[in-house]
């Protein structure tokens, strides 16, 4: 922990030399670049007339859109592709947009709580995701990271039957909604073992026996980098509501008697019905980000395939 | 120019760098945000595929040696959506570019860059990268 410290405090160290050698160099010229000569660093001033791609001054939050329509059966029918946002369409890229729409949930209306480590477990399941890795994410991560990942959900619902496709990273589950008991012992996988029932219009997912060689991903800590490993003793709780046509809420539960002190609950987060001529697409990750590009940076490798979690 | 250079510089020392952005990985690791500029050349390819499309320049060095810079964007799912096709890369091959865009940092790879915006031959402003220059908007652009 000491040498810890010292390499953050060098960190600071080096950062403030290196921001004050830049303001100097400012002063003194400006240093090598391997920016061509004839680019132009500078916004300018004024707007340009330039159209922009996408619609995106149109960017706003839906209205509820009317009553979630319903199945044959009486349950509501939360089929359609949904947005981890509140404008019904991905919102990936550099244009800037207003969070109240951007954004999953207003963390001062429904503030999530910290997430409480047993004494000790922190240093030993804390473990960000590697830089640039792109693995399957498990239950719940593949939903919760969507807040960093912006992709959609898939949702087919039929009588008894419960599927979601996730679009990245590449997810598919297949949940009986019958209420029916846990599957007598299953293997562990990395989405678990799930079984749902009704209550009242809120699907309640059950999940346990979750493989634990997976992380939770902006589960109680937001990015990857708060990211955490679980125990085997793990047990998800995730509630899916659908409160209008456009939109669907989704709140999850962990427990986990091993790593933390007590269950975490997340804000019911909020997702958008996308156009109906949208659909789901492939998003096969090929690690195109050029590994030896990050290893020459100094970033932690990738893990092996099989090797044993980072504890 | 060097007017300008001093002023991006100031507001870097002033404001510190651009904050985290938003996408499949940290933006920072390999990306010098501090050093975001505007890029001209000539459009040569593009790699359609997940979880990075990019698109390949000509850009011409002050010596006037021609260099192959190799621009990231995100998703190619999110560019699809948001009204970019491979096609529109593949009609502008040849054609002059613009971007708005932030090289690797020193010790990466020369010639390769994360790209924020891009004006096609068509004129209009694409929406193509991570959120790195916060605040920045395509109407503040000027190729």
């Amino acid at each position: 922990m000491t040498g810890l410290r010292r390499v953050f405090r060098h960190g600071l160290v080096s950062a403030g030399l290196l921001l004050a050698a830049l303001c100097l160099a400012a002063a003194a010229g400006f240093a090598q670049s391997p920016i061509p000569p004839e680019a132009n660093p500078s916004m300018g001033g004024g707007k340009t007339a330039a159209p922009v791609v996408g619609g995106f001054t149109d960017l706003h939050a839906l209205p509820p859109g009317g009553p979630a329509p319903r199945l044959a059966d009486g349950h509501v029918d939360m089929s359609g592709l949904w947005y981890p946002n509140n404008a019904g369409r991905m919102l990936e890229g550099a244009y800037p947009v207003d969070r109240s729409i951007f954004r999953q949930y207003d963390p001062k209306a429904t503030p999530e709580p910290p997430l409480l480590f047993k004494p000790g477990m922190a240093a030993k399941y804390k473990n960000p995701v590697p830089y640039g890795q792109c693995d399957q994410a498990g239950t719940p991560s593949s939903i919760t990271m969507q807040e960093n990942q912006h992709g959609p959900i898939w949702i087919d619902q039929k009588t008894g039957m419960f599927t979601l496709l996730i679009e990245y990273p590449l997810t598919v589950r297949m949940i009986h909604t019958d209420g029916r008991p846990h599957t007598k012992d299953p293997d562990p996988t990395f989405n678990g073992d799930s079984t749902a029932h009704w209550e009242g219009d809120t699907l309640v997912v059950d999940v346990t026996d979750i493989d634990d060689r997976l992380r939770n991903v902006a589960v109680g800590v937001p990015g990857e980098g708060g990211a955490w490993m679980h125990s085997d003793k793990e047990h998800i709780i995730e509630r899916f509501t659908r409160s209008s046509k456009n939109y669907l809420t989704y709140e999850v539960t962990i427990e986990d008697p091993v790593v933390l002190e007590k269950p975490w609950t997340s804000a019911p987060r909020h997702w958008t019905l996308g156009p109906e001529t949208d659909d789901w697409q492939e998003y096969f990750c090929t690690h195109n980000e050029e590994p030896d590009e990050y290893k020459k940076l100094g970033s932690p490798p990738l893990r092996p395939a099989g090797a044993a979690p980072q504890r | 120019m060097r007017v300008r250079l001093y002023g991006v510089l100031v507001a870097v020392c002033v404001l510190g760098a651009a904050g985290p952005a938003f996408a499949h990985h940290q933006f920072g690791v390999e990306f010098d945000a501090s050093k975001c500029a505007n890029m001209k050349g000539t459009l040569t390819a593009i790699d359609w595929e997940n979880p990075h499309a990019y698109f390949h320049m000509d850009i011409k060095d002050a010596s006037g040696a021609t260099h192959d810079w190799r621009f990231e964007m995100i998703t190619p799912n999110a560019l699809k959506r948001n009204g970019t096709s491979r096609q529109d890369f593949l009609a502008n091959v040849g054609k002059p570019v613009s971007a708005r865009a932030c090289p690797a940092k020193a010790g990466g790879t020369q010639y390769r860059a994360s790209a924020e915006f891009l004006q096609l031959a068509d004129g209009q402003i694409r929406v193509v990268g991570q959120n790195v220059e916060r605040g920045l908007t395509p109407d503040q652009l000027h190729f």
